[in-house]
C-alpha cells in the first residue's frame, strides 16, 4: 500500500492506494470516495465485546469499516469530520501510540486498538478525555481540528485536555488543573494533562469544545409556552 | 518574552517564549500548552485586589464578557506557553513601543506584561442598533498578539475609510470613528450592510476577513434551542 496526505494542514485527506487484496481499516464515516472495485465490510474489530468496551470507555464507534481492493489496485480517500490536519505514524511491532479517541481516523489491518491504558482513568475523572492505544506493526492515522503542534516533552509538559491529539507511550500523564480554584472557575482554563517523561506530544491548535462554546449564545432560546 | 506565530493563517498558534523572570498575560481560556514549571495567576483586568476582582465578576456576569485574564510566569527558568483563539484564523503581533492601539475586545489574545490593557475608558463601548462593540485600549511597551476570525489585512488610512462593524480587529489612535448607516434607511432595514464604522484620520487599521457574529448567526439557528 501507499498513501499520500493531501491538502494539509487545512483540509487534510488521505489518498490511500491498495494493491489487489490489501485492506485499510477506518473509523465509520471517514470514507470520502473509493474506486468501485473496493469492497467495504463493517465489523466489530477484536470481537463484539472488545469493541463494546472501546465504545464505552474510548468513545470510539463500535463498528469500523474495512476497505479491501478486489481484482486489481484500488483507491480509498479518507477524511476526518473537522477541518484540520492528518498525521501518519509508523508503528514497529509492539510499539504503541496513545490517541485521543476522536482523533483516531484509520489504520492498517494489523494495528490493534485498545482502551486498557488510561481509558478508564479518563472515563472516571470526567474530563471527557478518552484514549485509545494503537499498537503496531503498521500505520495509524490521526486527525486534528486545526493544525497539529508537535512538542517533545522532556521532563514535564502541560496540554489542555481538549487539545490533545496523541502522545508516545514513553510519556505518562495526570489530569490536573492549572492555577488555583479561582482560576478553575473564573479563569477559563479548565483541566489539563500534565505529561511526564521523554517523548512526543501532539496538540491541536483549535478545539471542537471551544467552537461549541462560541456558538452557544447564538442558539435559539427555548420557548417554554 | 517574544511571540512566535505558527500555522498561519488558518489555525494560527502564538507561542510565547519566556526568559527567566518573564511573564505573559492572556485572554482567559486561550492557553493550549505550557511548560510545567510556568505558574499561572488569574486576575480581573481592571483594578487591583478584591474590589477589582468583584467588579470584573459583575461585568462578566452582566455583560456576558470575559474580563478575566491569566498571567503566566516563568519564575526561575525559561519556558514557553502557547495560545490560540476559539475560531479559525490568523494571529498578528503588534509591537508596542510607547504608542497606543485600540483593540476590538474579542481580538485580544495575549501580551507582554509591559503592555497595559485598559477596559474602563470613555470609548469603552459602542452601541448601535442591536449590536455593540467593546474596545480595549493598549499602551506601553512589548509585543501584543491579536487574533482574527479568518485572515488579517492591514489598511493604511489617510482620510476616510468604511469598515463593517463585525470586521474590525484594531486601529491606531490617529483614527477616530463613528457608527454610520450606509445607504438609505431602506438599506439599513433590508440589507445586512446596515451599520458600519466610518474612520477618519491617519493611521493603520487591521481588519478580519470573516465576521464572528455573522458566523454565529449562520450556524446558531441550526442548533437545538438552549434553555436560557
Amino acid at each position: 500500500m501507499t498513501y499520500e496526505i493531501k491538502s494539509s494542514p487545512e483540509f487534510a485527506m488521505i489518498d490511500y492506494r491498495l494493491a489487489d487484496g490489501e485492506s485499510v481499516v477506518a473509523e465509520s464515516g471517514a470514507m470520502v470516495a473509493m474506486s468501485a472495485n473496493v469492497t467495504m465490510k463493517t465489523e466489530a474489530r477484536g470481537g463484539l465485546l472488545a469493541a463494546a468496551k472501546r465504545k464505552l470507555l474510548g468513545g470510539e464507534s463500535i463498528f469500523q469499516n474495512t476497505y479491501t481492493a478486489k481484482g486489481g489496485e484500488g483507491q480509498v480517500m479518507l477524511a476526518p469530520a473537522a477541518p484540520g490536519d492528518v498525521l501518519a505514524f509508523e508503528l514497529a511491532a509492539g510499539k504503541s501510540l496513545m490517541i485521543q479517541s476522536s482523533a483516531y481516523l484509520a489504520a492498517t489491518p494489523q494495528v490493534t486498538l485498545d482502551t486498557k491504558w488510561g481509558g478508564v482513568k479518563g472515563f472516571f475523572s470526567g474530563t471527557g478525555m478518552f484514549l485509545l492505544k494503537a499498537t503496531g506493526p503498521g500505520t495509524v492515522f490521526v486527525s486534528s481540528y486545526g493544525a497539529i503542534y508537535p512538542k517533545r516533552c522532556d521532563g514535564q509538559y502541560i496540554v489542555d485536555t481538549d487539545h490533545i491529539v496523541a502522545f508516545e507511550e514513553s510519556v505518562t500523564y495526570t489530569v490536573t488543573k492549572v492555577g488555583g480554584i479561582k482560576s478553575l472557575f473564573l479563569g477559563g482554563e479548565g483541566l489539563v494533562a500534565k505529561f511526564s517523561g521523554t517523548g512526543m506530544v501532539y496538540a491541536q491548535t483549535r478545539s471542537p469544545g471551544s467552537l461549541a462554546g462560541f456558538l452557544h449564545p447564538y442558539r435559539p432560546v427555548k420557548n417554554n409556552n | 518574552m517574544h511571540f512566535e506565530i505558527e500555522f498561519s493563517p488558518a489555525y494560527a498558534l502564538a507561542i510565547a517564549k519566556l526568559n527567566p523572570g518573564d511573564a505573559v498575560m492572556a485572554e482567559s481560556g486561550a492557553m493550549i500548552t505550557q511548560d510545567a514549571h510556568i505558574r499561572m495567576e488569574t486576575s480581573a483586568s481592571a483594578g487591583k485586589g478584591v474590589g477589582g476582582f468583584l467588579k470584573g465578576l459583575g461585568r462578566s456576569m452582566f455583560l456576558g464578557e470575559s474580563f478575566f485574564r491569566n498571567t503566566f510566569h516563568a519564575d526561575s527558568a525559561a519556558g514557553e506557553v502557547s495560545f490560540a483563539p476559539s475560531l479559525p484564523g490568523d494571529i498578528m503581533v503588534y509591537p508596542m513601543q510607547g504608542q497606543e492601539l485600540i483593540v476590538q475586545q474579542q481580538s485580544f489574545l495575549a501580551s507582554g506584561t509591559g503592555v497595559e490593557i485598559e477596559t474602563k475608558w470613555g470609548g469603552f463601548k459602542s452601541f448601535f442598533g442591536e449590536g455593540r462593540l467593546f474596545w480595549i485600549r493598549a499602551f506601553g511597551n512589548g509585543p501584543l498578539a491579536l487574533n482574527a476570525f479568518g485572515a488579517i489585512k492591514e489598511i493604511e488610512v489617510n482620510g476616510s475609510y468604511v469598515i463593517d462593524t463585525g470586521h474590525i480587529v484594531a486601529f491606531e489612535p490617529g483614527l477616530t470613528f463613528s457608527i454610520k448607516r450606509v445607504g438609505s434607511w431602506f438599506s439599513t432595514f433590508f440589507s445586512s450592510e446596515g451599520l458600519v464604522c466610518r474612520f477618519e484620520g491617519k493611521g493603520k487599521l487591521y481588519i478580519q476577513s470573516r465576521n464572528p457574529a455573522a458566523f454565529g448567526g449562520l450556524v446558531g439557528p441550526k442548533l437545538p434551542p438552549r434553555n436560557n
